[in-house]
């Protein structure tokens, strides 16, 4: 029977170093997966000023607590999960942010906005609408509570398909489809509610 | 197709196409058709905000990573030999204390645990002293005084 692949057995042996306290062993795992918790972790908090610094938190977190890694899931998915569950923390911490900049703008201007975006998704819309519309929807997302937020990003912004997230968030499919569908309808809502707010 | 049948099922095409029998509801209702600009704007919204390029990690993150992580361990090393020291100086203080206490309630010599029996001792040793000795002087004495048993009736020497 063949043996796993070479990057795989070697990943293995980092994390078994790892778990005997070997700092060196994991830095090579920090080397391999840094950009994607990076990415992750941008994605979740939307603050650029901040990755880094979380990044390292997580970690250190993992450092301490590889030793509990049980080879059950992959270390990308075990790392991952405890990334959303530091910046899922990080998020209740923080005050939502006023919708400001869309709401800046003339009715006017934000039909045309729509219409453009109608016309051709978001290939249409030029430099500047492009920066509204990823500015509305950014700061849509900042507003949203940590849990409709957290699951947003990871399927909008990072890609993760139902499954996965329920393999992150420890939720079963049907939950996170659940989860998503109202946290997309509350966003919404809340478009709804601050474009009726702008139109008073 | 009702009115709220059909933004029910907007937020459900999110990802996908809508199909015909909701493209021609659409064309004729203009409040339904807002709802689905709306999807649509916040869905181009987050293609856009997708295409955001994360920020890279700083040059020498995972090696500035490693040696903190390496500080760290050496700090709590130290920390907890100190604790282990610590812990070992206080359990030594109150054996030393124990014993001081003890040595002070104890006599220096001699089977006697504690005051009440040392009084008790005492008391008996000076009953002993007190009590006159059946066969020593003071009987003696005693019997010299009273008259001779073999003396004769008093009566009779009349």
């Amino acid at each position: 029977m063949p043996g796993p692949e070479p990057e795989v057995a070697q990943e293995l042996e980092w994390i078994k170093r790892a778990q005997g306290g070997d700092g060196a062993a994991f830095g090579l795992l920090v080397e391999r997966y840094q950009r994607r918790i990076f990415s992750l972790v941008y994605h979740l908090v939307r603050r650029r000023e901040d990755v880094e610094d979380l990044a390292q938190e997580i970690f250190i977190k993992a450092f301490h607590g590889v030793r509990s890694y049980n080879f059950q899931a992959s270390f990308v998915t075990w790392l991952s999960r405890i990334a959303v569950n530091h910046c899922y923390d990080y998020l209740r911490r923080l005050r939502s942010s006023p919708v400001s900049y869309y709401w800046q703008m003339t009715e006017g201007s934000q039909r045309n906005l729509e219409a453009q975006v109608e016309s051709a998704e978001e290939g249409g819309l030029d430099q500047a609408e492009r920066v509204a519309v990823r500015e509305l929807v950014g700061k849509l997302l900042d507003g949203a509570t940590a849990n409709d937020r957290t699951i947003l990003a990871l399927k909008e912004l990072e890609g993760y398909s139902v499954e996965e997230i329920g393999e992150l968030l420890n939720l079963n499919t049907s939950t996170v489809k659940v989860r998503l569908h109202r946290a997309r309808k509350r966003m919404l809502e809340e478009l709804q509610h601050w474009r009726k707010g702008s139109a008073a | 197709m009702q009115c709220e049948d059909v933004r029910d099922r907007l937020e459900e095409l999110w990802d996908g196409e809508l199909p015909a029998e909701m493209r021609a509801h659409l064309a004729a209702c203009p409040a339904c058709a807002e709802s689905w600009r709306e999807v649509r704007l916040v869905r181009a919204g987050f293609r856009l905000l997708a295409q955001d390029a994360p920020p890279q990690p700083s040059l020498g993150f995972a090696a500035r990573l490693v040696r903190r992580l390496v500080e760290r361990a050496e700090e709590s090393m130290r920390e907890e030999s100190f604790a282990y020291v610590g812990r070992r100086f206080v359990y030594a203080t109150l054996v030393l204390a124990m014993i001081l206490f003890v040595a002070l309630l104890v006599p220096p010599t001699g089977p006697i645990r504690g005051q009440e029996t040392a009084d008790l001792l005492v008391a008996e040793q000076e009953e002993v002293t007190v009590r006159p000795d059946p066969v020593g002087s003071a009987w003696q004495e005693s019997a010299a005084v009273a008259p001779e048993p073999t003396g004769g009736n008093p009566q009779s020497q009349k």
